[in-house]
């Protein structure tokens, strides 16, 4: 019997847990760590975020959807690993602290056979002053990256329209909180519900909203850009963004790094290397993301970090993380099997492996600022490699340590994903884009890197309600029902 | 070498260009031809993918000398005015744009150095203009819907035209097997009228020529569908839930022949 432990129970982690233990049935044993009672779509936390949905609606109990597929669940925070085992066991085993199941604070060492490390990023609020304290939201801006955020952002916005509805003009800033930050799509999205929801509410003309990002330019997306298509006409997503935002009467900032974060207040930095103010009454900007800071342990119980993790944090895998100029990247330095190179029975899904390097064109500030989004990894592509890696692991348990691995590069990967203007099932608007492949392929696709027939975008009504189903759709499937498997990612 | 000038209704104009990323002998070529055809056609101003070339460069005259500007962004703008622009993309058409009077460029030289630069009003439409070009758009993009709708009426093929890959026919071939179809299943109609006037032995002969009939009807729409998919596939750019419209048309076909086929055996068989 071998042990397949999970480390985290978001998308990549979820779906790569449920799959390997559907694949591996009763002989072997799936354990997922996660520190939280919940599953949560993180894409619909938006609409917490407006209050048109309540946290409910977003999560589920996770114990007894493990329960039923037989899958061993530590409600826990992974603190170590020691892939060598310890002095006294070759077994190697991860340290976890635990966050509920009535043994919070407790420590226990859970040994494995395969080891998936899916923690997702550590929401590193810390990264600019006054966004937060560490991981943890600060008092200035809300955020929507949590359920829990989003509720919070959703009262908060409750009271500055309360404000507007007194007469009080407000002032409102979304975007994202750092230079290196990722997740505009998430910010975009906030940025044109929030509206939507004040327009509704007949308070359009008492806010003043205005955007602010890393992006070098609008419509950037972390992916440099594409097609879309309006109302029969195409155009490009830098045109299409500056008009939707012309039309909604959003004014914006691109090419900025916030370095600092007060009451009403924050400051930032341009490509140009000029700095600026902006005040706002209410704020929500995106956090950077980091690794979740798990250390590594070798058999003597030295830290051996360094030689696990990249320096973000995030776990290296067979990815080629030699430093390169932006001219010299190839699709060929992007994972193909999310295996750690030291420790070939551990892997790496979702946002917690370590890219090479990020997708759009690296950008700095004359000062030196680095300035650029760092590579989206929505759920789309995690759910694909972490279905990937099951595969690959079930395969070594079940056909021995020769079985040829599954491959899922980014490279040679599209993405789909839809963002959401506005809720409503007449008047909702919701913009629908595929990229492919997800990291441009310069040497197969010479130029821009991408297949600019299946990179492209169309925004409408249907895209709405597209998003809307698809929210129905995966809640189906994290839960498990039947016929989940047959659901894609 | 003076290069050719892209013009309506060359799709090309929709492709997105590419970041440079070498700036090598290959980039001093570009920058050398796009120089030459400005000279040559009098420009004060071009985008390398006006003349075919699909990286973001774009060569201004400044004075007496021509300056290229390498993957520009827009960092900073305030302040805006109508203008009246021209496009060489479309020659003899202007319309009226809304653009920024003030304008911060960040750009990359021949070199590849980083640069940045404050632009006002001509000088800032211009830098607009032709970066534009750069993502992939035109003015008609920077227009309100009335005037795109005019536009769309007076361009010879229309603005879908230059689209993305070219332009959508307006017949797709697959409608006529659908056509077919029906043309078949409404002849079958007519026969349940006729035999009320007909003989007992022509009403067989009818018989006989339905049931034909009804079997050429599931295979005009075999060859609906995959002709239809052969076509979706080859105008991927039309629309982007053709496959959607395909398997609607042809549920609502077959439930048209069931009924059909219903009244052949209940109504016209003698």
């Amino acid at each position: 019997m071998a042990r397949l432990v999970v480390l985290g129970g978001g998308v990549a982690g979820h779906t790569a847990a449920t799959f390997a233990a559907d694949w591996l049935g009763k002989e072997h044993e799936v354990v997922v760590v996660t520190p939280n009672a919940k599953w949560n779509w993180i894409p619909s936390n938006i609409w917490v975020g407006v209050g048109e949905m309540t946290k409910e609606d977003v999560t589920f109990d996770l114990a007894p959807v493990y329960a039923k597929a037989g899958i061993t669940y530590k409600q826990a925070k992974a603190v170590s690993i020691n892939p060598e085992g310890s002095a006294t066991s070759d077994k190697p085993f991860v340290t976890v602290e635990y966050t509920g199941q009535g043994k919070a604070g407790q420590s226990e060492e859970v040994t494995y056979d395969y080891l998936i490390n899916a923690t997702g990023p550590k929401l590193n609020f810390g990264a600019t002053p006054g966004l937060g304290e560490g991981s943890q939201l600060g008092e200035h801006t809300v955020s929507v990256c949590t359920a829990d955020h989003a509720e919070h952002a959703a009262e908060e916005l409750e009271k500055i329209m309360d404000k507007m509805r007194k007469g009080e003009r407000q002032k409102i800033l979304i975007g994202t909180g750092h230079g290196m930050c990722t997740c505009q799509g998430a910010a975009f999205e906030y940025i044109f519900n929030v509206e939507h929801e004040i327009r509704k509410a007949g308070l359009r003309d008492m806010a003043d909203i205005k955007w602010i990002s890393n992006e070098s330019f609008m419509g950037d997306f972390g992916m440099g850009g594409l097609h879309m298509k309006v109302g029969g006409y195409v155009v490009s997503s830098r045109i299409f963004t500056e008009s939707l935002f012309a039309e909604r009467g959003v004014d914006y900032i691109t090419g900025a790094h916030v370095n600092r974060v007060e009451k009403g207040k924050v400051s930032y930095e341009l490509l140009d290397g000029s700095s600026g103010e902006e005040s706002f009454d209410f704020s929500m900007l995106i956090p950077p993301f980091a690794g979740v800071g798990l250390k590594a342990y070798n058999k003597a119980g030295e830290d051996i970090t360094d030689t696990v993790f990249a320096p973000n944090g995030f776990m290296k895998v067979d990815a080629d993380y030699t430093p390169k100029a932006y001219e010299e990247w190839k699709a060929s330095d992007w994972p193909r099997k999310y295996q750690n190179p030291t420790y070939k029975n551990v892997f790496a899904a979702g946002i917690a492996f370590a890219p090479p390097h990020i997708i759009s064109k690296p950008m700095k500030s004359p000062n030196g600022t680095v300035i650029n989004p760092t590579p989206p990894r929505t759920g789309m592509p995690s759910g694909i490699i972490g279905k990937a890696v099951a595969h690959s692991i079930c395969d070594l348990i079940k056909k021995g340590p020769n079985a040829h691995l599954h491959e899922a590069s980014m490279a040679e990967m599209g993405a789909a994903c839809v963002a959401s203007a506005g809720k409503g099932w007449l008047d909702g608007t919701a913009a629908a884009m595929t990229v492919y492949p997800v990291v441009p392929d310069f040497e197969k696709y010479p130029g821009t890197g991408r297949d600019t027939d299946y990179t492209f975008g169309e925004i409408g009504l249907a895209g709405h309600w597209i998003k809307h189903i698809l929210h129905y759709l995966f809640m189906y499937k994290a839960k498990l029902k039947m016929g989940w498997t047959m659901i894609p990612e | 070498m003076i290069r050719e000038i892209i013009q309506y209704p060359n799709p090309s104009i929709r492709l997105i260009s590419a970041n440079v990323r070498f700036f090598d002998d290959e980039l001093r070529q570009w920058i050398t031809d796009m120089t030459d055809t400005m000279k040559a056609n009098n420009l004060d101003a071009l985008s390398a993918i006006l003349v075919g070339i699909q990286y973001n460069v774009i060569v201004l005259k400044e004075g007496d000398e021509y300056i290229p500007y390498i993957n520009a962004r827009l960092i900073k703008h305030a302040d805006k005015a109508v203008f009246t622009e021209r496009s060489l993309y479309y020659p003899g058409i202007s319309v009226e744009v809304d653009r920024y009077t003030r304008v911060t460029a960040i750009y990359e030289d021949a070199e590849g150095n980083p640069h940045h630069r404050d632009l006002e009003g001509e000088e800032a439409r211009r830098f607009q203009q032709y970066l534009d070009y750069a993502f992939g758009s035109t003015f008609v993009d920077r227009v309100d819907k009335e005037m795109k709708r005019r536009l769309d009426g007076h361009l010879e093929f229309g603005l879908v035209a230059d689209a993305r890959g070219g332009s959508c026919p307006t017949v797709f071939y697959r409608d006529y097997f659908k056509s077919g179809a029906k043309i078949l299943m409404l002849l079958i109609l007519l026969s349940f009228a006729a035999v009320f006037f007909v003989s007992a032995d022509a009403a067989r002969t009818l018989y006989t020529v339905d049931t034909f009939a009804l079997a050429a009807v599931p295979l005009l729409i075999i060859g609906y569908i995959l002709y239809a998919f052969y076509e979706s596939r080859k105008y991927k750019q039309c629309t982007s839930c053709q496959t959607g419209n395909i398997i609607g048309t042809t549920a609502i076909l077959l439930v048209q022949l069931l009924i059909v086929a219903a009244g052949v055996l209940f109504w016209v068989k003698p």
